[in-house]
């Protein structure tokens, strides 16, 4: 109790400060129990996630590996070793032996680096969906601008190359989902956004 | 107790916080406020109109849209999945809720604002995404930075309980006990001064409050008289009153201390062009506020005047400037239709424009209480049905039950060719005059 003491003492002193957004795996509480599948769908999710984001800005594992450094997730993932069982977690993923389970602290782990390259990359992202609206407020194909060409070229191709043929959907379905990802890595990018994305998680993960 | 004011500005949306600081924020990490008050300004960048579209209200309303915005973009795009919306606009239903966000696609989404306490400058805003974005992004620095003092009721339910009664009892009884003693104890004194008994005349709580009367005059006031030219003039009949526009009222104890919405009485005092550009170029029909409703766009479209142009002269910048407290909103000027159209399109005009003016001149009944046209912009399917339906102004959403209004997704137009949509502004007057204007048209 007399801990409690300098700290409220402390906060009168500390008022004026602007508080930010730090985020934080404390910040992601677990909301209930998950069922098998639930975690299974969590996983996919991430994983795709990772791949939009791959695709659109070319952040790749030395990026995704530079963020859990600067967010001190590197007793989690340590190296690149660590990263791919972790993105092979994913169980649309081509299994290539090595699959590990993906734990919920794991979990936290990858929303956090996730929100963090969508920050660094907001700009990009925004242009991408700004270039959406004018394109689809014209009625003319979006694939025709060259970033989102070029975006769901490479989340295409990618997709296809490492999940599990009867995990992939039509090409239109892909694009479809390229541009929902897209969407979403945007409001990912912003204040709280990694608690959007945890939030998001469990709600899809009962779908 | 401080003022403290915020602004949270992003791209497209604007948020405005006035509130008093709560003494208790000494002890909390963030400031804690109360009395807020908020101004959200939504700007959109597709649109020519520089003024943003204005939203306010006290903090029950920033609250409720908080939530509102919050819960929507969680659930409605963040958790549904790829194939639950679609990039393409769909027919929507209004909504049932004075405070609502509809999906059109997962690219437009509309805010409806029909709740009588949350003041607004267009009372259904059409949103883009990286629009809602920007307005749930402010509302987040606001939730992130501020912690509001829970209100309290203002009528409490229920009974007191026994306790607290008998307490109230006892306390009364001590204050009255304690105030007779002091009223006595003050009284003596002055009434030791005479020997006769001061007689207790009952008296009614008013006159209690009633000054002392004054002495008596030495002489009377002498009375003024009329000057002898003005004696025989007749009084002059009181003025007949002025009717206040219909409108939501202003509830509760806040007064409206914030921004008003766009003045449509200031917009129309802007200073004309001087007549020295206006011989070289046309000049903007809303200049002079004599001028009836402009023709349809079709008859604007005119050629580029050669020569270099020559800016009009503009009012000052201070007059259009958002302040935080304005003066009270002066009385509408009776409404026509706004001059937005008067932009050449690139493009020619469509037999439908002329078809929906055709609808609404059959249909269209102004009801007596309606004293200013209202507009409406109405956005065509390419199979001649409504898509959206957009009303322009308070007195436009009030009156669109009485309006002969299509259902959405309802052909009442012929098809337009191809796979074209189209919209079209609708200016309904009072008098019963419909006018129609062609917008814009899409593929």
């Amino acid at each position: 109790m007399l801990g409690l003491v300098p700290v409220a003492f402390l906060s009168r002193w500390c008022c004026e400060v602007k508080p930010l957004v730090v985020p934080s795996t404390a910040d992601l509480a677990l909301r209930r129990d998950l069922a098998g599948g639930e975690l299974e769908n969590m996983k996919t999710h991430l994983d795709v996630l990772l791949l939009a984001l791959e695709a659109l800005t070319g952040a790749g594992s030395e990026a995704m590996l530079n963020a859990a450094q600067d967010l001190g997730l590197m007793g989690v993932i340590s190296d690149r070793v660590a990263l791919w069982r972790l993105r092979q977690a994913n169980p649309q993923r081509k299994s290539s032996g090595g699959r590990k389970k993906l734990d919920i602290e794991e979990a936290r782990s990858l929303v956090l680096i996730i929100c963090h390259l969508s920050q660094t990359h907001h700009s990009r992202i925004r242009r991408g969906v700004t270039l959406l609206e004018q394109m689809s407020e014209q009625g003319k194909d979006p694939t025709r601008a060259a970033l989102l060409g070029d975006y769901v070229d490479q989340f295409t191709n990618t997709f296809q190359d490492r999940m599990e043929t009867e995990a992939i959907p039509t090409a239109a379905q892909l694009m479809q989902l390229a541009f929902k990802l897209l969407i979403d890595l945007m409001f990912y990018s912003t204040t709280n956004g990694h608690r959007r994305l945890w939030l998001a998680l469990f709600d899809q993960a009962q779908s | 107790m401080f003022q403290l004011t915020r602004r949270y500005p992003h791209p497209t949306c604007t948020l405005l916080i006035q509130a008093e600081r709560s003494p208790l924020s000494k002890w909390h990490k963030f400031p804690v406020v109360k009395n807020l008050q908020f101004e959200l300004q939504v700007s959109d960048p597709r649109r020519l109109d520089p003024e943003p579209i204005k939203v306010w209200g006290d903090q029950p309303e920033l609250e409720h849209l908080c939530t509102l915005v919050q819960d929507y973009v969680q659930e409605t795009i963040l958790a549904s999945s790829p194939q639950t919306l679609s990039l393409h606009d769909t027919v929507i239903t209004m909504p049932e809720k004075a405070i609502a966000l509809t999906p059109h696609s997962r690219l437009q989404h509309q805010l409806y604002l029909g709740h009588e306490d949350v003041k607004s400058s267009q009372p259904v805003i059409d949103l883009s995404v990286t629009q809602l974005l920007d307005l749930a992004t402010a509302l987040a620095d606001f939730q992130n930075e501020l912690q509001l003092l829970p209100m309290l009721p203002s009528h409490r339910t229920g009974r007191p309980r026994g306790w607290q009664s008998a307490a109230a009892v006892v306390l009364g009884a001590i204050a009255l006990s304690t105030g007779l003693y002091y009223h006595l104890a003050t009284r003596i004194p002055a009434t030791s001064l005479s020997n006769n008994p001061i007689p207790i005349i009952p008296r009614s709580p008013d006159v209690e409050v009633l000054p002392p009367e004054p002495p008596p005059q030495s002489a009377p006031l002498p009375t003024p008289l009329m000057p002898p030219n003005l004696e025989g003039l007749g009084t002059l009949a009181p003025p007949t009153g002025v009717d206040r526009p219909a409108g939501p009222t202003a509830g509760g104890n806040n007064g409206p201390i914030m921004p008003l919405p766009r003045n449509e009485v200031q917009r129309r005092s802007e200073p004309a062009p001087s007549s020295e550009p206006a011989a070289a170029a046309p000049q903007p029909a809303s200049a002079n506020p004599e001028v009836s409703p402009p023709p349809p766009i079709e008859t604007e479209i005119t050629p580029r005047p050669s020569g270099t142009p020559r800016l009009p002269n503009l009012p000052p910048l201070q007059e259009q400037e958002s302040t935080i407290a304005r003066a009270p909103q002066p009385a509408p000027a009776p409404r026509t239709p706004t001059t937005e159209a008067t932009i050449p399109l690139p493009f020619g005009t469509l037999p439908q424009v002329e078809e929906v003016r055709s609808y609404f001149q059959a249909r269209w009944q102004p009801p007596s209480s309606l004293n200013q046209g209202i507009e409406y912009r109405l956005r065509l399917n390419a199979d001649g049905s409504l898509q959206r339906l957009l009303p322009l102004g308070t007195t436009a959403a009030e009156y669109l039950p009485q309006t002969p209004m299509p259902r959405l997704g309802e052909a009442f137009v012929s098809p337009l060719t191809g796979n074209q949509t189209a919209e079209i502004r609708l200016f309904l007057g009072e008098d019963g005059q419909v006018q129609t204007f062609l917008e814009r048209v899409g593929n």
